[in-house]
């Protein structure tokens, strides 16, 4: 088999020559090299970019959403009803949040360990622009499922804006005496249940009494249409 | 690198074997790498649609109030699914079978593990994902395959472990320890795999082994049926030739026996037919002799017809032997110049003998066949020329070696066609079946003929012939311890042998000798007992052996003992060796001679060892029978001849 290639004679034209089958194998070499390379090119490539992109996932899941500041006391305008015999339990969520089932999960660990030890209060956050039934969904039957928990419908936000919440699968833990012990997240990343430092936090409240006040990021959707703030990716005081 | 070839075996294969082994064990492995490189990429397919299904069902949208997007999961599955299915994929396409397809493959497999973990929100179910694509990397039965597979998920933990730790083991800092315990874990398993992977070689390294040795014998046996084939072909070709030379030969001696009826049956019409005109009284002296001489011509000739199928018979058998002895080439020409001029001069031709360049004096030779087959052609030649000459040229030819006697026999008479010619020596055939109506002969002359010159060391052959001009034969021979002296061809008187005999004892005086005749057969009783009373002796006859010996010792006793016993060998009660052993165990000295119709060499031998003094052969010749008895007689003393 014969290839033609370009050669240069002595005037300094460009001549078109056959090649012998001698001088064809180093050619044929030089053409696999060249095809290795390109293709360990084309994985190096490769799995760059799936690091990149495993990365950047993993990175995303570890993002928490916009940090709420609860009040350190429960809100005298709140309109849910609190048992003054009672520690009080309240997570806020948004009805579609996919990361918040993990939130839900947990919960339902807690208040089954804890029983009626807590009063639990579930909020569903209903946009002020969403009409009536709009939170039906997924998220809402499992909440249901949670034995013991109250589900309340949070018309508008205003609950939220009383209680500065603005992730959804934000919790907060207030004692009997209506003072804020707990606040922040309770999963490890976005929709990953698993232990994590927002469940031990609330449980040493409650069982050690400690009277600081914790918090953990929130992994979640926003609750309301805003633009993002700047978020925190560190651990906060229940982190140490 | 493959395992050890297993010797235990009852022999060490060759080295054939070996790689033919190697071989087998190489392809089946391929075929493994293309089988589970597809199943991969079937499966990377699937995980890819999974993949995409997964995020649609645990993660469909991310939101900000009412507001919503498509989820990153559902985009990490869409690309990252793409990434890590489409180039195993591709590759499997292109490059089945090859270690980096299966080490890619491996690589992506795991990170499958990572990416449906990571969609499914970190599910503890969702681990087995990576047990699971262990188990199945192990189908390559490529133990190093679960090298790259356990590195990624190594190195998975390990990164993780260091920067986020709660993403593995749920708290903010573990202990590096806890990778390691991960990574165990997978060890663990690869540790079983590996295992198994060995095994699973092993088991297919042996099925090889096997299958060598059974394509080997296979082959083996291919070929013995090949060969045992093409010998059962040959063989049955040989026995169809066979069978048809025995068919051939069937019909030629059917043929021939059609023949010889009719050549027996002619003289034997002569013999009847003229033995009964003798019967008439009416016939004169002539026509007495001349039916007597029909009568004897005839049974000659029936007599050579006898002679000929014995000498064919002896020839195909391989009992006919020759004798070289010293004999006068002279004299053997003489013989046959004799005995051809009478038939020459019957038909009207000239027979001339010729001679070149001085033949030796004797060579060591058979001078029976010799005679035998120079009469053979002379007769031919006579037989098939009707007018004009047959000569006998003898020629010395020295420029050969060793030097030949060449006979050539040329006649002016039809000739041959060369298909005719072609056909000349083959037993029972003659020049064409229409030959043996119209000049006789058995067809036997010829092949006999050549026989004997082949025996001789020689040869005959045909020079020269045509139709119409002639044939010229050639009998050439080896001269062995020829002589120096040349000696010229005499001719010597002519005997009509039997006839003239009688006719010569006719004049000589009658015998006077007692003779014991021992025959069995009443004919030969009458017939030898006619021609030795008629010729002057006298006879007594006795029927077997045992009654010879008892006459024959009290004639001793009697004191009137017998010249002569005459002894038929072949007789009932005892026959004629055992009389012959007998008389002279009791010291009868008296010469015995013995009267066989085998004609067979050996025969006078054991005659003489039976203490014979000489044997005559029937049919009786009568002039020698009576010199025969008259020598003996003469002498009436105990005498050995040789």
């Amino acid at each position: 088999m014969n290839m033609l290639s370009d050669q240069v004679d002595k005037t300094g034209s460009t001549a078109r020559t056959a090649l012998s089958a001698e001088q064809f194998a180093p050619a044929q070499r030089r053409a696999r090299r060249s095809g290795s390379t390109k293709l360990q090119i084309v994985l190096v490539v490769w799995f760059m970019a799936i690091a990149a992109a495993m990365a950047g996932l993993t990175r995303y899941a570890y993002t928490p959403g916009a940090a709420g500041e609860m009040p350190l006391s429960w809100p005298q305008n709140s309109t849910i009803a609190r048992d003054p015999l009672r520690p009080v339990l309240v997570c806020f969520l948004h009805p579609r949040c996919p990361c918040s089932r993990a939130t839900l999960a947990e919960l339902a660990r807690f208040t089954a360990i804890m029983g009626r030890d807590v009063d639990v209060k579930i909020v569903m956050v209903r946009p002020e622009t969403c009409a009536a039934g709009w939170e039906q969904g997924t998220l809402l039957k499992k909440a249901h499922e949670i034995v013991g928990a109250e589900i309340l419908i949070d018309e508008a936000g205003r609950e939220a804006t009383r209680f500065g919440v603005r992730t959804s699968g934000h919790v907060g833990l207030y004692d009997k005496q209506a003072v804020l012990q707990f606040s922040g997240g309770i999963t490890p990343s976005r929709g990953h249940e698993g232990a994590n430092a927002g469940i031990d936090a609330m449980a040493q409240r409650l069982v050690g009494g400690e009277r600081a006040v914790c918090s953990t990021p929130v992994f979640g959707c926003p609750l309301f249409a805003q633009p993002e703030v700047e978020t925190t990716d560190q651990a906060t005081c229940c982190q140490r | 690198m493959l395992p050890a070839l297993n010797t235990s075996y009852e022999a060490i294969p060759p080295r054939s074997l070996q790689r033919r082994a190697r071989g087998i064990f190489t392809e089946h492995q391929r075929q493994i790498f293309l089988r589970t490189d597809r199943m991969f990429a079937v499966l990377m397919a699937i995980q890819w649609v999974g993949g995409i299904i997964l995020s649609l069902s645990f993660s469909q949208r991310t939101w900000a109030g009412e507001t919503s997007a498509i989820h990153v999961h559902v985009w990490s599955a869409i690309v990252v699914g793409a990434l890590l299915s489409g180039l195993p994929i591709w590759m499997a396409w292109r490059q089945p079978g090859t270690a980096a397809t299966r080490y890619l493959i491996a690589v992506c497999q795991m990170l499958w593990s990572a990416l449906l973990i990571h969609l499914t929100g970190g599910r503890i179910e969702t681990h087995f994902h990576i047990f699971g694509s262990l188990a199945f990397l192990a189908f390559y039965r490529d133990w190093r395959v679960l090298i790259p597979a356990t590195a990624v998920v190594t190195a998975d933990h390990m990164l993780r472990g260091i920067f986020w730790p709660e993403s593995v083991y749920g708290v903010l800092f573990a202990s590096p320890w806890r990778s390691i315990e991960h990574a165990a874990w997978v060890i663990f398993e690869d540790v079983f795999l590996l295992l198994s992977c060995r095994q699973a070689t092993r088991e297919m390294w042996t099925i090889a082994e096997k299958q060598a040795r059974l394509e080997h014998t296979r082959d083996h046996i291919e070929v013995e049926v090949r060969e045992r084939t093409s010998e059962l072909v040959r063989v049955n070709k040989s026995l169809e030739e066979a069978e048809a030379a025995a068919r051939a030969s069937a019909l030629a001696k059917s043929e021939f026996l059609a023949n010889m009826s009719h050549e027996i049956r002619t003289p034997m019409t002569a013999i009847l037919g003229f033995a009964e005109m003798l019967l008439d009284k009416s016939l004169d002296s002539n026509e007495r002799e001349d039916s007597v001489l029909t009568i004897h011509r005839n049974g000659r000739y029936l007599l050579e017809i006898i002679d000929d199928i014995l000498d064919l018979s002896k020839i195909e058998a391989g009992k006919m032997t020759v004798e070289c002895t010293p004999c006068d080439i002279d004299e053997i020409v003489a013989d046959v110049h004799d005995l051809i001029c009478v038939r020459s001069d019957t038909k009207g031709l000239r027979f001339e003998v010729e001679r070149r360049n001085e033949p030796p004096k004797q060579i060591r030779t058979d001078p029976t066949r010799l005679r035998q087959i120079l009469i053979n052609l002379l007769g031919n030649a006579i037989k098939f020329t009707t007018e004009g000459e047959v000569r006998l040229i003898v020629d010395y030819d020295t420029s050969a070696e060793p030097p030949q006697l060449l006979f050539d026999v040329v006649d002016t008479g039809i000739g041959m066609s060369a298909s005719q010619a072609a056909r000349l020596f083959v037993p029972f055939n003659q020049a064409d079946m229409s030959t043996t109506r119209r000049f006789g002969g058995t067809g036997l002359g010829l092949t006999i003929s050549k026989r004997f010159a082949e025996m001789l060391d020689g040869d005959v052959r045909i020079i020269s012939t045509s139709p119409g001009e002639g044939t010229r034969m050639r009998l050439q021979i080896n001269c062995v311890d020829a002589s120096v002296t040349p000696v010229s061809v005499k001719p010597r008187e002519t005997a009509e042998e039997p006839i003239r005999h009688a006719k010569a004892e006719s004049h000589s005086p009658p015998l006077d000798c007692r003779v014991l005749l021992a025959e069995d057969g009443f004919d030969n009783q009458k017939l030898i007992n006619r021609i030795l009373t008629r010729a002057g002796a006298s006879v007594v006859v006795v029927e077997n052996g045992q009654l010879a010996v008892l006459e024959a010792i009290t004639a001793i006793e009697q004191d009137r003992a017998y010249d002569v016993i005459l002894m038929d060998m072949q007789m009932p009660v005892m026959d004629g060796y055992e009389a012959t052993k007998s008389l002279r165990r009791r010291g009868y000295e008296r010469p015995i001679v013995a009267l066989t119709a085998n004609a067979m060499k050996g025969d006078a031998e054991i005659c003489m060892a039976c203490g014979c003094d000489l044997y005559l052969t029937k049919p009786i010749d009568r002039a020698r029978l009576v010199a025969t008895i008259r020598q003996f007689s003469a002498a009436a003393c105990p005498v050995r001849l040789a």
